[in-house]
């Protein structure tokens, strides 16, 4: 299975995602930021399917821990991982001198409290999981050209 | 006089007998000087026998005895004197049947002494008894009454002769029945524990215990049939209404007499057991709470862990299949996306699965033990359990075994859970019904040779079509506080052990749902 993946970002990797052609192409970058691999992958595959790249990270910190911040165009975040949540990764990015790029928040607990909260940390949009397909595909085209 | 034991040891001899001991010495004195000193021919000795007799009764044995030698003794002293040594046959004759006379009147005087001091040992024998019997009748704590059941037994065995064979149906069909045969009992006698039970009532005021019985008391009705049945004993529960109206429970225990002419005077004992009851009831009630709540509690761990475990997969699973469709749709197709995309999802399907089966696992874990369980037993013993749920629903329950095959090998508790839900279900459903009219029987029975079936069947409104086509779907109830999951519960633990749960309404109204269960139950891993 990964060997077969592995080909498959070869193939890519020809084409679009080496790191100094994508600045060329400008091609938009999206972080997904999840704590399970399937989803993961999942939203990597649908990420890729819409034309854009995208950067996993399997946790808040491991997103805090990496340097190349700025070229994230946009991110997409589980509320609710081991760790910082969503909403506390929100509020350091803010506390963060450099611009944050725009935050799609994704939970399968969609209590009012926890939406306020994203909201008002500027969020761009906070979606209920399982993800409505098409709700998230709408979000991340406006999000990429807020 | 005491140390020679010659008179009755008493304090004082009654003028009667005064002057029956002087007329007899004075008879024997004159027999004495007629006989000696007068020429009559005639056994006039034979008159001693007279006063051996008038002295019985104040003399001992010791006593007749030396009275019947002195006569003897007196008698040949009239004799030789008269006769000299050498007398007349005639009045040696004479003489002898005087002296028989009086060996025998001393022999049977003795011996009805004998007799006469026997019966009043017996007697103060018999007295002390009573007495013993009498002490520990009014001192008991336990309450006794006696009661005088030969009137109602005669009641109940004219029944049986007009061919009366079950007690049950007949007082069934006769409401009086009961009524009657409690204005059959009165009350002998009653002891102070027994006035304290029912409330500190003057003795008068219990010669019947038509105030102290309810009119639809079963326990009073299964005393009737072990009457009835000629049983020598009867014990049960009971309840029994004291003068300040309060309802007590007590342990009841009658001991029939094997002298039918003793039924006149009964034993009953009570013994109030209604704190123990409580208490015990209090303890059913907090321990099917507990169970419930734990269950409900089970019920939403489980859901809210295996939404969130579920979530994962199956959000990935959305993703996956949506984009797989991306991947399709482009011209040319992204066959390689595509596959991708199918093995995830084929993944993540199994993941989905493995999370089901570890927690069905996990909650098999507990290893159901599989028994021998009677279901006559079962029955009996969830009744005792919902016994106050029923009493306060005023609901009566019947229970009726249609064959000889009641036990089945089952886990115990899964078919527990089944009956507390259809019994609850079916007092529930009969809150609108008027209150004689609820009821509730279990009927046991074999379908066939491999399976056995319980019906539960109540005396409500039945089902209305609708429901009957939902009854077992998850989340479908009738009540405001139903989870809906009760009944969709109990049909997946019966057949996963080989056994059904349907419902139907019965022919002669309200509702009928019967399980069925194997003789063996099947065992999953």
């Amino acid at each position: 299975m990964y060997g077969t993946r592995i080909h498959i970002e070869g193939a890519y990797t020809g084409l679009l995602i080496t790191r100094p052609a994508k600045k060329l192409s400008r091609k938009p970058v999206i972080a997904i930021v999840d704590d399970d691999n399937s989803i993961r992958e999942a939203l990597d595959d649908l990420v890729m399917s819409c034309g854009y790249q995208s950067r996993l990270f399997s946790s808040a910190e491991e997103y805090l821990a990496d340097q190349d911040g700025a070229s994230i165009d946009c991110m997409l975040v589980d509320v609710k991982m081991p760790g910082l949540t969503g909403i506390e990764l929100q509020a350091l990015l803010n506390e963060q001198a450099t611009p944050k790029p725009p935050m799609i928040f994704m939970t399968s607990y969609s209590d009012n409290q926890t939406r306020a909260a994203a909201m008002k940390g500027g969020a761009f949009a906070f979606l209920g999981k399982p993800v409505d397909f098409g709700q998230l595909i709408q979000c991340l085209e406006k999000a990429l050209k807020h | 006089m005491r140390s020679f034991g010659l008179a009755n040891p008493k304090r004082r001899l009654s003028n009667y007998e005064i002057g029956a001991v002087s007329f007899a010495f004075l008879l024997a004195a004159t027999v004495f000087y007629l006989d000696t000193f007068t020429e009559i021919q005639s056994a006039l000795a034979t008159l001693y026998v007279i006063t051996l007799l008038l002295s019985a009764e104040t003399l001992t044995e010791k006593g007749t005895l030396l009275l019947a030698g002195i006569c003897i003794g007196l008698s040949a002293l009239s004799y030789i004197a008269g006769h000299g040594l050498h007398g007349d046959l005639a009045a040696a004759l004479r003489l002898t049947v005087a002296v028989a006379a009086m060996v025998i009147t001393c022999l049977l005087i003795i011996r009805n002494q004998r007799a006469r001091l026997a019966l009043i040992k017996f007697n103060a024998d018999l007295q002390s008894s009573e007495e013993r019997y009498r002490t520990i009748f009014e001192q008991s704590r336990v309450a006794l009454w006696e009661r005088d059941y030969s009137q109602v037994r005669a009641l109940l065995m004219k029944l049986r002769e007009n061919g009366v064979s079950d007690l049950h149906a007949h007082a069934r069909n006769n409401p009086e029945f009961i009524s009657d045969c409690i204005a059959c009992v009165p009350t002998v006698a009653a002891n102070a524990a027994a006035l304290e039970l029912l409330g500190h009532v003057d003795a008068r005021n219990i010669k019947s215990m038509r105030r102290y019985i309810a009119q639809d008391d079963a326990t009073f009705l299964d005393l009737m049939v072990a009457i009835f049945n000629s049983e020598s004993y009867f014990e049960g529960k009971g309840a029994i209404i004291a003068s300040d109206g309060t309802t007590k429970l007590v342990l009841l225990t009658v001991g029939f007499p094997e002298d039918v002419a003793n039924f006149n005077r009964v034993i009953v004992g009570m013994f109030d057991i209604t704190e123990r009851e409580m208490a015990q009831k209090a303890l059913f009630e907090a321990q099917a709470e507990l169970a419930r709540a734990s269950r409900a509690a089970t019920i939403g761990a489980l859901s809210a862990s295996l939404a969130h475990e579920l979530n994962q997969p199956l959000g990935a699973l959305v993703v996956n299949a949506q984009t797989l469709q991306r991947w399709l749709d482009r011209d040319p197709p992204d066959l390689a996306a595509v596959s991708r995309s199918a093995e995830r999802i084929v993944r993540d399907s199994q993941r989905a699965s493995d999370i089901i089966q570890s927690t069905r696992s996990l909650l098999g874990r507990r290893n159901p033990v599989i028994e021998p369980v009677s279901l006559i037993d079962l029955v009996s013993e969830t009744r005792a359990l919902m016994e106050g749920e029923l009493l306060r629903s005023r609901v009566a329950f019947e229970t009726s075994a249609a064959s000889d095959m009641h036990t089945v090998n089952a886990v115990r508790i899964e078919l527990q859970q089944v009956l507390i839900n259809l019994i609850t279900n079916a007092v529930q459903a009969m809150a609108a019904t008027p209150e004689e009219h609820r009821r509730i029987l279990v009927t046991i029975g074999s379908a066939d040779g491999q399976e056995v079936s319980v019906k539960v069947h109540d005396s409500g409104p039945g089902l209305g079509a609708e429901i009957l086509q939902n009854l077992f779907k998850p989340f479908c109830t009738t009540k405001e506080s139903g989870l809906g999951m009760g009944l969709s519960i109990c049909r997946s633990m019966l057949e996963a052990r080989g056994g059904t749960l349907t419902a139907a309404n019965h022919t002669e109204g309200g509702a009928l749902f019967e399980m069925t269960m194997p003789i063996e139950a099947a065992v999953h891993e």
